[in-house]
C-alpha cells in the first residue's frame, strides 16, 4: 500500500490538469523555535530546552463543477538538543497512525525526527438536486464538529487545543462523509476509520437546523464502540452568540482503551464584540468522568474521548485587534476543582501577503499534585511529572 | 483623490423634483440589484506596508451574502456567510464553520477599513435610516445630490449619521461619510472610476479612509454581474465550506 499510493497520486496530480479540471498548487512552510519547560524530575536529564520544529507541505487541488480532488503531502521535523530518549517534541511531529498507513519515517535519532505523510488526500463529489444538494467525500480531510470555540465536547478531530503545549498541528482522520443540504437543514453522515481495528471506528449522523437567530444540532452514533448522542445550540442574543454542546457516551462495549466507563460532557459559552477592536469570550466545561482529588491525576487522559481529567473548567478569553497587521489574544484555562490551569497569550503579526509571525506563550500554574501543577503525577520510583509550559516563535509562509 | 471643485451653498429645494426615499431606493437598487456575483480586489494600505486580497462575492437582495477569499494564498478559502442577521465564519485550515456574534459586524474585515457590516451589508439604508435631501453639490465635475441620513429609533446600525453624495441620473453613490453617535466623523468612502456593469452603473473603485488612523482600503470591482439568477443553495453553510471552483 505504501509503495502504491504515492505513485498513483503523483500520476493523478500530473494527469488532472490535462482533463479540463481547474488545478491549483499551494506551498506552505513553517519554522518554529520553542522553549519547553517540562516540570519533571527523574525522567529526563534536562527539564528546560530549546527545540526547533519545521513543517513543509504542498497542497494540490483539482476541481470541476461536481468533482474536487485534494492531495497534500507534508513533512514534519523536530530537533530537540540534549534529549537522550524520545521526548515530547517527537510526539508533536509524529503524525498519528491512521487507516491509510502512509506515514514514512525519514529520520529517527535520539534528538531528531523527520516524518512524512499525507496531511490531506480526498475526493469529493457534489450534485445539485431539485430540493438541495448532496456531497460525498472519501479520504483524509479535517472533520470539525460542534459550536464551541475552545472546549472539545464535539470537536475531537481537529485537536490539539490552544491550551495544549507544543505546535498546534492536527492529524486529519481517514473516512467517508455524505452530506445533504436543503436550505436551512443539513444532514451529515460521517464514518471515520481508526488504525485498522473495528473498535476504533466512529460512525456519526449530524443533523443541523438553522432558523432565525439559532443553529440547532443533534449528533448520534457510535464512537469507538460507545453509543453516543448529543445536542448543540448556538443562539444570538444581546449582541452575543451563546453556545451549548452536550455529549453522552455509554460505557465502551469492547476494544482497548484507558477506560470503558461512560461519560457525560457539557460545554457552555458566549462570545461578544465590545468594540471594533475588543472581543471577549467565556466558556464553561464539565465532564462526569473526572478526578476530583489533588494527587489523583495520572499522565494519560481517563478516557479516549477526553483530553482533560478534571471535573469543571472555565476559560475566559480576550481578543484585541491592535491594527490591521497586529493581533493579540490572552486567555486562561482554569480547573475549578484545584484552581490550577494554563494561561496563554499570543501575538500575531502579518509580515506580508504571504507570511505571518506568531509569538505564543502557554504557562501552566497550580499546586503540587494539581492537574496543571508542577508534579501532578508521581510514580513508584518517586519520579514526578507535571504540566508543561512552552513559549514559541512561529514563522509561516504560504505561496 | 477626489476633490470638491465647487460647493453650492444655502438651502436646497428637492433637486430634479426628487424624493429622498425614492432616491435611496434607487441607490440600493443600483448598488445591490436583485442579485450580485462578482470578483473584487481589496488593497489595504498602512504606513507599515500594503496587503492585497482578492475575494469572490455573492449577494441576493438585502438578506443573503457570501464572501470567499481567493488571495492571498494563506487566507484562500476563508469565508463569511450572512443570512439576515446571522453570520458564520469558515476556517479552511480545520474546515470549521462557527456562528459568530452579530456584534462582530462592527469589526474590521480581514484587517481592512471595511467592517464585516460593509462587506455583507446587514444594515439597509432605506429600512434603517431616515434620509433627507440636503443640497446639490458639484464634486469632481459631477453634479451630485447630498443626502443626510439619520438612523431610525432602535435600528440595528453601527453609525450615528451618514452623508451621501449621489449622482441623481444613475443613482450612483460617489461619496459617503460615516459619523459616530457622538458626531465625530469616523470614515469616508470615495467612489472613483464609474463603470457600467449591465444595467448597473457604479463607482468601480471605492476608497475607504479611517479618519483617526489615517489608513485607507481600496475595493475594486474586477468583475460584476447583477440580477442573474443565483442558486438558492449558494447561501447555505454547506456551500460556505464548498471548494472554491465548484461554485464560481
Amino acid at each position: 500500500m505504501n509503495e502504491f499510493w504515492p505513485h498513483l497520486l503523483l500520476s493523478l496530480c500530473l494527469a488532472l490538469p490535462a482533463s479540463g479540471l481547474e488545478t491549483h498548487w499551494q506551498f506552505h512552510g513553517e519554522g518554529l523555535l520553542q522553549r519547553r519547560s517540562l516540570n519533571q524530575s527523574g525522567f529526563e536529564s534536562s527539564s528546560t530546552r530549546m527545540e526547533g520544529f519545521g513543517l513543509v507541505d504542498s497542497a494540490f487541488t483539482a476541481s470541476g463543477a461536481e468533482f474536487f480532488f485534494e492531495a497534500k503531502p507534508q513533512v514534519r521535523l523536530v530537533q530537540s538538543p540534549g534529549v537522550k530518549s524520545p521526548g515530547p517534541g517527537v510526539a508533536s511531529v509524529g503524525m498519528a497512525p491512521r487507516w491509510l498507513n502512509s506515514r514514512r519515517v525519514i529520520q529517527r535519532a535520539e534528538d531528531r525526527a523527520v516524518y512524512a505523510d499525507w496531511d490531506r488526500l480526498n475526493g469529493r463529489w457534489q450534485s445539485r438536486l431539485e430540493s438541495g444538494y448532496a456531497e460525498i467525500s472519501l479520504g483524509r480531510r479535517p472533520i470539525s464538529l460542534g459550536v464551541l470555540r475552545f472546549f472539545p465536547v464535539w470537536n475531537k478531530f481537529t485537536l490539539p487545543l490552544s491550551f495544549t503545549p507544543g505546535p498546534e498541528w492536527i492529524d486529519n482522520p481517514d473516512g467517508a462523509m455524505a452530506r445533504y443540504q436543503s436550505q436551512d437543514l443539513s444532514l451529515r453522515a460521517i464514518e471515520i476509520q481508526g488504525q485498522g481495528s473495528a473498535h476504533d471506528a466512529v460512525s456519526l449522523v449530524e443533523a443541523k437546523f438553522s432558523r432565525q437567530n439559532m443553529d440547532a444540532q443533534i449528533l448520534v452514533g457510535d464512537w469507538e464502540s460507545r453509543e453516543t448522542a448529543g445536542l448543540g445550540l448556538a443562539v444570538d442574543h444581546w449582541g452575543a452568540t451563546w453556545r451549548l454542546e452536550s455529549l453522552h457516551f455509554e460505557p465502551r462495549r469492547s476494544g482497548h482503551g484507558s477506560t470503558t466507563a461512560g461519560t457525560d460532557q457539557v460545554g457552555l459559552g458566549f462570545e461578544r464584540a465590545l468594540s471594533a477592536e475588543w472581543t471577549v469570550a467565556l466558556e464553561y466545561y464539565q465532564q462526569s468522568l473526572c478526578v476530583e482529588k489533588i494527587g489523583g491525576f495520572g499522565v494519560a487522559p481517563l478516557s479516549d474521548v477526553q483530553v482533560l481529567n478534571g471535573c469543571r473548567y472555565v476559560l475566559p478569553y480576550v481578543d484585541y485587534q491592535i491594527n490591521s497587521l497586529w493581533h493579540a489574544g490572552i486567555g486562561s484555562l482554569i480547573q475549578l476543582g484545584d484552581r490550577s490551569g494554563m494561561g496563554f497569550f499570543s501575538a500575531i503579526y502579518s509580515m506580508s501577503d504571504d507570511s505571518t509571525l506568531e509569538f505564543k506563550v502557554k504557562q501552566s500554574f497550580g499546586r503540587r499534585g494539581s492537574e496543571f501543577g508542577s508534579a501532578r503525577y508521581k510514580d513508584p520510583l518517586g519520579r514526578t511529572m507535571g504540566a508543561q509550559s512552552t513559549a514559541y516563535l512561529l514563522w509561516s509562509t504560504t505561496l | 483623490m477626489l476633490i470638491f471643485l465647487f460647493v453650492l451653498g444655502g438651502a436646497f429645494k428637492p433637486a430634479y423634483g426628487l424624493d429622498a426615499k425614492d432616491l435611496v431606493k434607487r441607490v440600493e437598487q443600483q448598488s445591490l440589484g436583485r442579485s450580485f456575483h462578482g470578483r473584487l480586489r481589496m488593497t489595504i494600505e498602512r504606513p507599515e506596508g500594503k496587503r492585497e486580497l482578492e475575494i469572490l462575492s455573492w449577494a441576493e437582495g438585502h438578506d443573503k451574502a457570501l464572501v470567499k477569499v481567493l488571495k492571498p494564498e494563506k487566507d484562500r478559502g476563508s469565508a463569511n456567510l450572512r443570512l439576515e442577521f446571522n453570520l458564520w465564519q469558515y476556517l479552511p485550515k480545520v474546515e470549521r464553520t462557527i456562528k459568530v456574534p452579530p456584534s462582530l459586524m462592527l469589526q474590521s474585515w480581514m484587517g481592512s477599513d471595511f467592517t464585516n457590516d460593509d462587506l455583507v451589508k446587514t444594515s439597509r439604508l432605506s429600512r434603517d435610516y431616515e434620509c433627507k435631501i440636503e443640497k446639490e453639490e458639484i464634486l469632481d465635475k459631477r453634479k451630485l445630490i447630498k443626502l443626510d441620513c439619520r438612523p431610525n429609533p432602535n435600528a440595528p446600525v453601527v453609525w450615528g449619521r451618514l452623508e451621501l453624495w449621489v449622482e441623481p441620473g444613475k443613482a450612483t453613490v460617489m461619496r459617503q461619510n460615516f459619523y459616530l453617535e457622538n458626531g465625530e466623523m469616523a470614515k469616508e468612502l470615495v467612489g472613483q472610476n464609474v463603470k457600467s456593469f449591465g444595467s448597473h452603473t457604479l463607482a468601480s473603485r471605492l476608497v475607504m479612509k479611517t479618519i483617526k488612523k489615517n489608513t485607507t482600503t481600496t475595493l475594486e470591482y474586477l468583475d460584476a454581474n447583477f440580477d442573474l439568477p443565483i442558486d438558492k443553495n449558494i447561501f447555505t453553510q454547506g456551500q460556505l465550506q464548498a471548494p472554491l471552483k465548484a461554485q464560481e
